[in-house]
Parts: structure tokens; sequence; C-alpha cells
């Protein structure tokens, strides 16, 4: 069976407030928080980048794009 | 730089992670270092929508070869996607109204806001918008311009 890990994770007092205050509507937000800071602290975040980059430029052009063509892209401005 | 624990990366800081350009590893160095002490999180169907519209405006500029790899390479990111929420919506609406900043800015401003997180934009207006709302040390700008 494998051994599993274990990663302690603080709530940070705002994460709590909110919860107080608006209850059912964060719970599922702050799970997926708690959820990510647990994968920085066990290292999976930066393990699961480096994949995604690696993965990523298998498939880079020859082409470049800019900040600013990137910006109106994603925005749908198209040129 | 000061950021929270937790980061609200926008759609062009994924894309310009993914795809080449002259800001690529500038980005993805300040997503490693993130991602080994931050929760990376971004609102839900904006985030990936936008994405798409980059990844596919890479495809027609020849900066990616493969929309369908580039896609893999997006979702295999670890960011985690929280719901744009009644009160994120309506957080969105005072910061249209305040003015300058278009719907899907003032959804990333106000999750970011919501969440008392640092905000990671490679857009200048975004940046900006975000500096007033949420600080100066909350903004993070490959640019450094914010």
């Amino acid at each position: 069976m494998a051994a599993s890990a274990v990663v302690s994770v603080r709530v940070p007092s705002w994460a709590k407030k909110v919860l107080d205050e608006h209850g059912v509507e964060y719970r599922e937000t702050l799970r997926r928080v708690l959820v990510a800071l647990a994968e920085a602290a066990r290292g999976d975040a930066r393990r699961r980048l480096l994949e995604a980059f690696s993965l990523a430029d298998s498939a880079a052009g020859s082409a470049e794009m800019s900040p600013e063509e990137i910006v109106r892209a994603v925005r749908g401005c198209e040129d | 730089m000061r950021t929270s624990s937790i980061v609200v990366v926008d759609a062009s800081a994924a894309v310009a992670a993914l795809v080449p350009g002259p800001l690529q590893q500038t980005v993805r160095e300040l997503l490693l270092d993130l991602a080994g002490h931050a929760a990376l999180v971004a609102p839900s169907g904006l985030f990936d929508a936008e994405v798409l519209n980059g990844l596919r405006k890479a495809w027609l500029r020849g900066a990616l070869t493969s929309i369908a790899v580039g896609l893999e390479a997006f979702l295999a990111m670890p960011v985690q996607r929280v719901e744009v929420s009644p009160l994120i919506l309506r957080v969105s609406a005072e910061a249209v109204g305040a003015g300058r900043v278009s719907g899907q800015d003032a959804v990333y401003l106000a999750t970011a806001l919501v969440l008392n997180a640092s905000l990671l934009t490679l857009d200048t207006g975004l940046a900006s918008a975000a500096s007033r709302v949420l600080g100066e040390g909350r903004v993070l700008s490959p640019k450094g311009e914010a």
C-alpha cells in the first residue's frame, strides 16, 4: 500500500472571516485555495508547472507573440 | 516583493508562459517561484475562455504548432479555478462602475480583492487598475510597470 503524504496547511484568519460571513457560498472556493496551498507545500505545483512548460515547448512554433499581442488576443480583440 | 499567499493568475500571464515570446522565460520563472509557496487561482470560465482565445491566436500566428497540445499544457498548469460567485460579480460591478476597467478585468480584480490575493498579469491597464484597488505591492507585472 502506498503511503500518503499529509501536509498541514494553516487556514488564514481572513479565510475564517469569509467563511463566517458567507458560509456555504465560499466553502468550495476556500477548499480549492487550500488544495492549491497544499500542492505548493508538497512541491507538486512546481512539478506540474515544469511538465506543462515542457509540453508547451513541444508545440512551440517559429513565431513569437509580444505581450501586447497576447493581451489583445486573450481579451478577444482581433487584429 | 511581498505577495499574498494566494495569487490570481490572469489569462495573459498563462498564455505568456506557454507561447514563445520575449517574456516567456520571465513569466515561467515567476510562476515557478510563486508555485513554491502560494496558491495559484483563477476565475473559472473567464480564465479558460480567454486562454483559449490566446492559444487560438498563437496558432494562427505560427507561435504554436498545435492548439490541442497547447491546451493540454494549459490544463496541466496547477491553477485552481474558483467560482465567479454572486459576491465576486457584485464587487466586479462596482469596479466597472468606478470606470476604466472592462468586465473581464473587473472579475480578475474582484477575485483578487475578495480572496485578499495578489494579481499576476501582463496587461498594463489591468495592472494599473489593480494597483489602485489592491495596492501596488499586490500586483505582479513581469514588465515591472504596474
